[in-house]
């Protein structure tokens, strides 16, 4: 049964340090941490009694067979393990849902509504950018090759008409990133870039801290997906929001983009669920990264099948010269 | 200690870095080590075409020349480089 159908974008990494609590539906009844089994996982959220997200608990053994609605706890110190993360990085989910407080954010989360959403894809557009943010000690040939891809990216991005961007990377700077934080024009924002051990670069020169500008986003209450490689190990423990513990292509993002941003405006005035969204972001990021990896078998069998044949071509003839 | 498979995963790593040079972070070690395989491409290219003339070369040798030793030395390049993609 393919993994695929698995789903584990919302496995909830719950990362509890000491102290820390697991809390309730009821806030009053303050669990001991080292026992959270009784947190709650059939909450109705939402007064339409549409979407619920039940999530259920799971432990480390079931991690392979991990669905949609499942979440594990893990601690700090079992994620920073690098064969742990090979495990949860074998599940085929790409992103995840980070939570530090209670399950109940986590499911109003994924209950939240996305109906206009803005991306910020904070990748360079020219040789000063591209120097900005990889650094300028690449000769001209690296830049060249750079600058290749990254319109190649920027025309995938264009091409999806339903999500807002800015015109261009000029445009992209803290100040402009702020503002669309605390403005009411877009309910959500997806904001994308090279990350250097936390700080995400900006094509201007600038850089914003991963964790500070979700905290930011959060006490203005404007949902913001930051989607950069290996967030995971640059934020702290009680980050929320969404985090990677893989390297990621700007590519693969562009492809989860254009899902989600498909799939939402098959429903009525282009809205879903979070939930959904991010399921199906997830989803064209993990498709891209199979098809990468598909390519990369290709090109070994092929060498294998010539070198092997090669080999076998020569057994021959030199069997056939010594009959 | 990989025994085998070190140059065809060298090609595929090179090939990997020559279409994306560049990805979502997050450290400058990586970025350069990219960048180092991507630079790389002309040379694999270059392996590539000289063992496939190798190659030719040699069996349409094994298979012209009547001259034993014009044989022997062909049959020997011709392990060399199988040898050489299965390090």
């Amino acid at each position: 049964m393919r993994k695929k159908i698995i789903f584990v974008t919302f496995v909830i990494l719950v990362i509890i340090s000491i102290p820390s609590y697991c809390f309730s539906f009821d806030n009053s009844n303050i669990k001991d941490p080292t026992s959270c089994n009784n947190l709650m996982t059939s909450i109705l959220l939402g007064s339409d009694g549409g979407s619920i997200y039940k999530l259920s608990p799971i432990a480390d053994p079931e991690l392979n067979n991990a669905g949609r609605y499942d979440y594990i706890e893990v601690d700090q110190l079992k994620l920073s393990n690098k064969s742990y993360r090979k495990k949860i990085i074998k599940t085929e989910g790409r992103v995840f849902y980070k939570g530090a407080q209670s399950i109940t954010d986590a499911q109003e989360f994924f209950h939240s509504w996305v109906k206009s959403p803005k991306v910020i894809f904070a990748i360079p557009d020219d040789m000063d950018s591209i120097k900005n943010i990889y650094g300028t000690s690449l000769n001209d040939k690296d830049i060249q090759m750079i600058k290749k891809q990254i319109d190649s990216v920027h025309n995938s991005l264009q091409g999806i008409n339903t999500l807002q961007q800015p015109h261009n990377s000029n445009e992209i700077n803290v100040k402009y990133i702020n503002s669309l934080i605390t403005s009411e024009t877009n309910d959500t924002i997806i904001l994308v870039g090279h990350n250097h051990k936390g700080l995400l670069k900006l094509p201007n020169g600038e850089s914003i801290d991963i964790t500070k500008t979700q905290k930011f986003a959060n006490k203005h209450n404007k949902t913001l997906l930051i989607i950069s490689c290996n967030s995971f190990d640059y934020v702290d423990q009680n980050f929320e929001g969404l985090i990677s513990i893989e390297r990621l292509n700007y590519e693969a993002i562009v492809e989860g983009l254009k899902l989600a941003e498909k799939n939402r405006c098959n429903f009525t005035e282009c809205t879903m669920y979070m939930g959904d969204y991010v399921y199906y972001l997830d989803q064209g990021i993990a498709l891209n990264v199979e098809k990468n990896k598909k390519q990369k078998i290709q090109v070994k069998l092929v060498l294998t099948i010539s070198v092997g044949g090669t080999a076998t071509c020569t057994f021959i003839v030199l069997y056939e010269g010594e009959n | 200690m990989k025994i085998f498979g070190n140059q065809f995963d060298f090609v595929v790593k090179v090939l990997d870095a020559r279409k994306y040079p560049v990805d979502a972070g997050a450290d400058d070690d990586e970025l350069l080590l990219r960048l180092e395989y991507a630079r790389s491409y002309t040379k694999v290219i270059m392996q590539v075409v000289i063992s496939t003339i190798v190659l030719v070369a040699c069996f349409y040798l094994i298979f012209k020349s009547t001259d034993q030793a014009i044989q022997k030395a062909s049959f020997g390049l011709i392990g060399t480089v199988i040898g050489y993609w299965l390090r």
